[in-house]
């Protein structure tokens, strides 16, 4: 669980700086003002920098297709694809260029901490040796920083930085680039839900997870916010094909698929199953109130709470809704022994993002007297 | 209910009354409206709402009008300490035209009733707008000692500048105006210096 989190040169994150998080932490603020890249910034950060998922964030940006149709060789298409990752799609060589998110950097601790504290990307110049004489095994060798402007023979990366892990992968050639991917393993450690996430095609999969565990009960517990008659859930489908959930009611002897019954409850299924399976890691909604009813959403928020502090799951979320706010408000200060949850709204004030933090005493001030937190 | 507060420029009071005054004295002085007038009901929950208003997206300038009370001093200290902690710099006193200051690009000013160096309330500033030429705020007065003097006073003495106005005002052409509209009704006029320093404060805050 990240205590705090600090982020530098991730998209339109600059520099934004928030001095605690909550074990649930709900992200407001005007459009485009980078609440979806907090959620994406933390998410890189519990994948290590893990290659796929980056590729992943910029397929969702678009970012492939606007690099391949230029013209460009295989080298500068690649610089540009990664690129997008970057505040200003600055391409800086130098150390303070490099993206970084973690936590809030403590002088005194940093030593101890790193590299597990941060996940930090950049682009380095860098030159092939030869381990020894009569090796064939190759090393990459960073360009020293005093040199990287005068050095005129080199070869360029992504130099990738997480957890215990540093890995340099060359630009130069695009099968370089694609053979990398498939190196490493999709992280597990958290879920991710996008705002058109209704249903994911991952669900089944994420059911057969937790199959005959106690979870089953959570999800169907879940399900019952907007059905209570709610007695079993199933994946059913051709071997192979995309597999469907079905519901079965108290006292009905038939089945019936649940994408019959609305956006909600398959919106509820997505997001149970997932926070299911994060955990000891992340749970990321976008967008939380998407498709549910005001009323689903506080029965919702009590589940999360419940469950990120049984599995020990850190939830990020952003919103757009006042009801979102005040159901996530009335189950936080609802004297239960949850977890802390964090309002966070970021503002766009002249160009650079800047945060204002919530404690739930705050947040019940302003539900009581009708205050604006969005 | 609605959100309470939509303008990025914010006027705290501490209830119905003082919200109609500052209404009523802004159209007097031809002030244009650019800020809403928010009742918090009660000082406690002004200073709880402070800190949350202050954090609101987009805020520019929230002024507060608050009691002095029975001691102005402890009322300062108590409001600058919390000012402080908000990142607000302080002088020790507040000055007689009404503080303004400001954190952050956000103005914060404050104004204690009756002029930010008496102890009392806004009771006691309405005083101040009784015409010169009235005659009938003696008599109350009397009449209000009179009772004291004989123990038949129901109201608490902190609270004497309440039952004075309020005496007062039922003995105008419609009795029981209340005070906001005294004002527009001209029971009472803004003549008085003390009024003319109350609205240059609110025109400095909220423009």
């Amino acid at each position: 669980m990240l205590p705090s989190l600090s982020i530098r040169k991730f998209r339109n994150l600059e520099d934004l700086k928030i001095a605690s998080l909550g074990r649930i932490n709900l992200i407001t603020g005007k459009n485009n003002t980078g609440k979806s890249t907090l959620l994406e910034a933390v998410s890189l950060y519990a994948s290590r920098c893990d290659l796929n998922w980056i590729s992943q964030l910029l397929t969702e940006r678009g970012e492939y297709s606007i690099a391949f149709e230029n013209g460009l060789n295989s080298v500068e298409a690649n610089i540009k694809v990664f690129s997008g990752l970057f505040s200003n799609r600055d391409i800086n060589f130098h150390e303070t260029g490099s993206i970084s998110i973690g936590l809030i950097e403590n002088e005194l601790l940093k030593d101890s901490i790193w590299p597990l504290g941060f996940a930090c990307i950049r682009f380095v110049k860098y030159v092939e040796e030869f381990v020894s004489a009569d090796s064939t095994l190759k090393k990459k060798t960073l360009i020293r920083e005093d040199d990287l402007d005068s050095v005129i023979d080199f070869r360029v990366g992504l130099e990738l930085r997480g957890g215990t892990r540093s890995y340099i992968l060359a630009l130069d050639d695009v099968r370089n680039v694609q053979a990398a991917y498939k190196t490493i393993s999709r992280p597990d450690n958290f879920q991710f839900i996008r705002v058109r996430n209704i249903d994911r095609e991952i669900n089944s999969k994420l059911w057969d997870t937790i199959t005959l565990t106690e979870k089953e009960v959570h999800v169907i517990e879940a399900l019952r916010i907007i059905e209570p008659a709610i007695e079993r859930l199933a994946f059913v489908g051709d071997e192979g094909g995309e597999r469907t959930a079905i519901i079965k009611l108290k006292g009905d002897n038939a089945t019936s698929p649940i994408r019959s019954m609305g956006d909600g409850i398959n919106r509820v299924l997505t997001i149970i199953l997932a926070l299911v399976n994060s955990d000891n890691g992340y749970l990321f909604i976008d967008e939380f109130e998407n498709g549910l009813h005001y009323s689903v959403q506080e029965k919702l928020w009590e589940i999360i709470f419940k469950l990120s502090e049984d599995l020990n799951v850190q939830v990020f979320a952003t919103t757009h809704s006042e009801d979102c706010i005040r159901g996530f408000e009335s189950i936080l200060n609802s004297n239960q022994n949850y977890g802390e949850g964090k309002l966070i709204r970021l503002d766009n004030f002249k160009g650079k993002i800047r945060q204002t933090e919530y404690t739930s005493g705050e947040l019940r001030v302003a539900a009581e007297n009708y205050i604006e937190t969005r | 209910m609605p959100l309470k507060g939509k303008s990025t420029k914010q006027l705290l009071v501490e209830g119905k009354d003082d919200q109609h005054v500052v209404w009523a004295l802004c159209e007097k002085f031809q002030i244009e409206e650019v800020f809403d007038v928010i009742d918090c009901e009660g000082i406690h929950n002004l200073l709880n709402q402070l800190p949350v208003r202050i954090k609101q997206s987009g805020i520019q300038a929230i002024g507060i009008v608050i009691d002095a009370d029975a001691d102005i001093s402890t009322r300062w200290r108590t409001l600058s300490s919390l000012l402080s902690s908000l990142g607000y710099t302080v002088p020790i006193v507040i000055p007689d035209e009404g503080l303004i200051v400001s954190y952050n690009e956000i103005i914060l000013g404050v104004w204690i009733m009756p002029n930010n160096s008496l102890n009392g309330m806004i009771e006691n500033f309405m005083q101040f707008l009784v015409p010169d030429d009235d005659q009938l705020l003696d008599i109350a007065n009397n009449s209000l000692n009179q009772i004291e003097g004989d123990g038949l006073n129901k109201y608490n003495i902190i609270h004497k500048s309440k039952a004075l106005i309020h005496t007062w005002l039922a003995w105008q052409e419609d009795p029981g105006t209340p005070m906001g509209l005294s004002i527009t009704k001209r029971y009472l006029t803004t003549d008085a210096e003390i009024c003319n320093i109350f609205m240059e404060w609110i025109k400095a805050v909220f423009n």
